[in-house]
């Protein structure tokens, strides 16, 4: 199947990933395979971030997915293409969550 | 991995468990109140607040998106909280939660974060502007500020960069109120060392081309050098930016769309591509290409290449392709036709589409050589693709393809999906309009199309066959003729019966006389001739299958035949009456407008002022380019292109509506031509609505550009010494050397890297020229630009020639060079180069008795010959060093021995000849300066062969010599 339909002034573009789709709206002039691999890079990286990443993990720990695709992806635009840079950002995260939780726990 | 929040994956499984939406619903009002009791408590903990605000943004996200208000209290204490995760949820909560209309507040932590010293702070901040749900107008200052300091992490900068879009999307009046200044800095963030920033940063200049493309001058080198690094360069792009094998797709991807869309807007203003970019372009687009035939493992991979690969044959259509490489893009396209990949098949129609409407002939007949593999597509198993293909096949279709394709959609339409087959049907109509040669083919292919398709033919298309009919009388026999063979068929479409019963009521009197070859096979029918009775009985028949509107049109028909007909009067009559019982109004009323039409004088005087001959239509507007579907919207220069091309072939078709008419005319109303014309013009608003606009209004007027402060010293040295210093600052040295050869002045510019502690990176060097562009009075021609980086000390040369075409060159006509640069921060330059006409004149020497003949033959032509200027300079002069400069600027000084200076010893004269080498011819200058005063006061008179060319040259010569050489 043809992973782009063209929606009224939009198009959508969808991608399956097991039991989970992945849909973008897209502007008519916006490049539709690179949106699929949008996704993908996507799913990559909630893969590596979770560690081998299921649908619970996203609906258990929202705000890690859209953490993640807030360095991704803002306002509609790719911000960072980079595997590392993003996992790196996300990974900071942890360990700065992480490093609160001790101080938390100290004081 | 943190630790989970407890509570929250508690709430999260309960939901997940109920068996029930009301269980659910329950469970979530239980929680609702819970949350409201806890956030009453001042002494809760952040911990807790960014539980509570994390169970209500679940909550949210299942769709229970009724407004609560007692969470903001709690997520303006998270945002402004010390710890990471804390910010993150609050900030996270005002992006979901709020509308950008009572966000006021949250602007508040953004404020604070912004100016704070810690960067993962400020990233959450600028993230949350970039959402555009605060009102970021308020650290648009802050914003702009990261993204220029050179000192802001990398991180940092991609953020604003977005931030800063976004802010301006929201309000483009602060791109224009700050744009002088600030465009320029923008667009060389494009060529930031970080991928990511410069990612993120061609967002942003891609808005600001938009907007305001006029000051994005350096735009194209900047982005084209960028480009062809990391396509061109392999170890340009870390391992980290591959994206499996290819070296950063999206910013490819992202730049070549801002290249096309910068390079649309050259076209418009009729600007030029500078040739360096151009060759850098086409040969980025060429090794795409090529490398596109080269096979690559795995679906990313291949996804990826491709995806850049569209978008270069996108932009090739731009570069003034050779017919080679358009062969080459084609081909190479044509042959991921037969991809297994459904996407990929479908985006190479979709390529081909734009290449074929912008490469004009060559790219379409070389796809054209593929039809039947596109035909074929039209029974792809998906539908995307199977519309695409029928895109490109209506772009593709000429006169010569017309009747193959036409022939095979139609057979197609009983196939195509029923979504498809209005689209499929005004695709026919227009082609088979556009490109008939043949009068009987168009009525026959539309008539046959008309029955075939049935009710999917829209009310545009019959209707638009109908105009056409009425406007060309050649047509009309045959369409009557036609029709009652349709009419025969049992089993018709109304549209059909529809199209029959306007035919036959207006043009049913000509084929009277018809011989009915088809009467004695249909039952009930004795007539050998197609008399008046023979097409009431057959509209007659048809009229009870059909629905009130057609009956309706069928009734007025029958007006117009009684109106012709005597013999048919008592049957309509008697039809009236019956229908004066019809169950629907409409139709019961019109019966009864007939009859009372028809009965109420003897005579015919009402009846012949309602049912005349119909006027010929003069509507031009076609209603069928509306449901042309999405060729329609496809964008501007393409169907600019494309009325040209129509224009012309259907021009063998038009004629004009008159009974002596022979040939082949379809006097459409209006027709397609005009109308994709219009199109074309409105479909470019974003350039040329904003470019009337800016005529009007105070923006920005790109025509005069403010030079850098202190660039008078070298243009004025320049304009005597052909060698020496142009500008200098605390970076950057340029020093230049002009040779003239005739009309051509050969410039070398030398950029040197004054700093012993930087690089200079990202160099770009415009040439703007200030000449007209219909009739320009020079031209320049590039033969080697400077590279783009200069490392400590070093320097680079740009050389380039103006070539003097005419005497018109007026004195504020010079162009201008623009150079912008990095160098820690970004700096931009801008100086004017001294292409005057006084520059192309070389010294000729002249004897003193020869000068006065000439001075009195050229002074014969009159005013326009000579020039008389009185000035005085606060510089004394002596003689010795006016000779000099004179000298310099290329007059041939005759020697003082030769004649008498003036009594009075306060004065001296100076003489002196040239020549002024131009393209248009070789003109004498003769030149009579008078110096008074110890040389302070003066009078100069130049005579010139050439009109109008003297005033020019002494204005010049009185700059100089009043700014002081």
């Amino acid at each position: 199947m043809c992973n782009v339909l063209e929606y009224k002034d939009s198009k959508i573009v969808y991608r399956r990933y097991a039991s989970l789709f992945f849909l973008a709206a897209i502007d008519n002039e916006d490049n539709e395979l690179l949106t699929l691999e949008i996704v993908h890079r996507y799913v990559e990286q909630m893969d590596k971030a979770y560690g081998n990443v299921c649908e619970l993990d996203i609906i258990f720990n929202f705000q890690k997915a859209y953490h993640i695709l807030d360095e991704l992806l803002i306002d509609g635009q790719v911000q960072e293409s980079s595997k590392r840079e993003v996992l790196r950002r996300v990974g900071q995260a942890d360990d700065l969550e992480n490093m609160d939780e001790f101080e938390n726990i100290l004081s | 991995m943190p630790a989970q929040m407890k509570g929250l994956s508690q709430f999260i499984a309960d939901i997940r468990n109920a068996k029930a939406y009301d269980e659910e619903r329950k469970r979530i009002a239980v929680e609702l109140d819970n949350i409201r009791r806890k956030f009453q408590d001042t002494k809760l903990l952040g911990y807790q607040k960014k539980k509570y605000v994390a169970k209500l943004l679940y909550i949210h996200i299942l769709g229970y998106t009724t407004v609560h208000d007692f969470w903001l209290g709690a997520s303006m204490d998270l945002a402004r909280s010390a710890t990471f995760s804390e910010k993150q949820m609050g900030y996270l909560s005002f992006s979901l939660f709020l509308e950008s209309s009572n966000a006021l507040e949250t602007i508040l932590p953004v404020l604070e974060d912004l100016w704070g010293d810690n960067v993962d702070f400020t990233t959450l901040a600028l993230q949350y502007v970039a959402t555009g749900v605060a009102d970021g107008s308020a650290v648009l200052e802050a914003v702009y500020g990261f993204l220029r300091s050179p000192t802001t992490v990398p991180l940092v900068r991609r953020n604003a960069s977005a931030a800063l879009l976004r802010i301006f999307r929201d309000n483009p009046e602060l791109l224009l109120a700050n744009c002088r200044s600030w465009v320029p800095r923008l667009v060389a963030v494009l060529d930031d060392a970080d991928l990511g920033v410069s990612t993120s940063a061609v967002s942003l200049v891609s808005f600001i081309v938009e907007e305001l493309p006029e000051l994005c001058e350096n735009l194209l080198p900047l982005a084209t050098r960028k480009l062809s690094k990391v396509v061109l360069d392999p170890s340009y792009v870390k391992d980290e930016y591959l994206y499996y094998d290819i070296p950063a797709p999206w910013l490819s991807v992202k730049l070549l769309g801002l290249i096309e869309r910068y390079i649309q807007y050259l076209h418009f203003v009729e600007g030029e591509i500078d040739l360096p970019s151009l060759a850098t372009l086409r040969e980025v687009v060429h090794q795409t290409i090529n490398r596109s035939s080269s096979p690559l493992a795995g679906l990313q991979s291949k996804n990826a290449q491709s995806a850049v690969l569209f978008a270069c044959i996108s932009l090739l259509g731009y570069l003034d392709p050779s017919p080679e490489a358009l062969a080459s893009a084609t081909d190479a396209l044509l042959l991921l036709l037969d991809s297994p990949e459904t996407n990929t098949r479908y985006l190479t129609l979709d390529a081909l589409i734009k290449l074929t409407s912008r490469g004009g002939k060559v790219a379409q007949e070389n796809t054209s050589k593929q039809l039947s593999v596109i035909l074929h597509l039209l029974e792809d198993k998906d539908i995307s693709v199977r519309r695409k293909a029928l895109d490109l096949i209506y772009t593709l279709t000429s006169a010569a393809t017309v009747e193959t394709v036409v022939e095979h959609l139609t057979k197609y339409f009983h196939t195509a999906d029923y979504t498809l087959r209005p689209e499929l049907a005004v695709k026919i109509a227009v082609l088979c309009e556009n490109f008939a040669t043949d009068a009987v083919w168009y009525v026959t292919t539309m008539l046959r199309l008309i029955s075939v398709a049935g009710t999917h033919v829209s009310r545009e298309i019959w209707e638009r066959i109908i105009q056409i009919l009425v406007n060309n009388l050649s047509l009309q026999l045959l369409a009557a003729r036609m029709v009652v063979k349709y009419l025969r068929d049992k089993a018709l479409s109304e549209t059909m019966t529809k199209v029959g019963a306007f035919v036959l009521g207006e043009f049913g009197h000509l084929i009277l006389d018809q011989a009915d070859e088809d009467a004695n096979l249909i039952e009930g029918m004795t007539a050998k001739r197609c008399t008046a009775r023979v097409q009431f009985d057959l509209l007659y028949h048809k009229y009870f299958y059909c629905a009130p509107n057609t009956r309706a049109i069928i009734l007025s028909a029958f007006l117009k035949m009684y109106k012709r007909h005597e013999d048919l009067r008592p049957l309509v009559l008697d039809f009236y009456e019956l229908e004066l019982n019809s169950i629907d109004i409409e139709i019961q009323t019109r019966a009864m407008e007939y009859l009372r039409v028809v009965t109420l004088n003897d005579d015919t005087k009402h009846l012949d002022l309602i049912v005349g001959e119909m006027p010929v239509f003069v509507n031009k507007v076609n209603p069928l380019m509306a449901g042309v579907g999405t060729i329609a919207q496809l964008n501007a220069p393409v169907s600019h292109l494309r009325g040209f091309g129509r224009n012309r072939s259907s021009s063998s078709v038009l004629m004009s509506h008159g009974n002596g008419s022979t040939g082949l005319v379809f006097q459409g109303a209006g027709g397609l031509v005009l109308q994709s014309s219009e199109a074309s013009t409105i479909r470019r608003p974003s350039f040329a609505a904003r470019n009337g606009s800016s005529a009007s209004s105070p923006g920005p007027e790109p025509k005069k550009p403010v030079l850098s402060p202190n660039w008078q010293e070298g243009y004025f040295r320049s304009l005597h010494f052909d060698q020496g210093i142009l500008y200098e600052n605390t970076l950057l040295r340029i020093t230049y050397r002009i040779t003239k050869k005739n009309h051509v002045l050969g410039f070398q510019l030398t950029y040197k890297n004054k700093t012993t502690h930087a690089d200079i990176t990202g160099l770009t060097a415009t040439l703007r020229s200030g000449t007209s562009t219909t009739q320009p009075a020079y031209v320049i021609e590039l033969v080697t630009a400077p590279s783009s980086d200069i490392a400590q000390s070093e320097k680079t040369d740009h050389r380039f020639n103006v070539v003097l075409r005419s005497t018109g060159l007026s004195n504020v006509e010079q162009p201008t060079l623009l150079l912008s640069f990095m160098c820690g921060a970004f700096t931009s330059l801008k100086v004017k180069l001294p292409v005057l006409l006084l520059r192309a004149l070389t010294a000729a020497p002249l004897a003193y008795s020869n000068f006065l003949t000439r001075w009195a033959q050229v002074g014969a032509m009159g005013a326009s010959g000579e020039a008389v200027l009185q000035f005085k300079t606060s510089l004394a002069y002596p003689t010795i060093s006016l000779r000099r400069i004179l000298a310099r600027m290329g007059f041939a000084i005759i020697d003082e021995t030769e004649y008498q200076q003036p009594e009075d010893v306060s004065q001296e004269l100076i003489l002196g000849t040239g020549i002024l080498h131009t393209l248009q011819g070789n003109f004498g200058v003769l030149m009579f300066l008078e110096a008074r005063a110890e040389g302070r006061e003066f009078t100069l008179r130049i005579r010139c062969t050439a009109p109008d060319v003297a005033l020019i040259l002494a204005e010049t010569i009185v700059s100089l010599l009043e700014f002081g050489a």
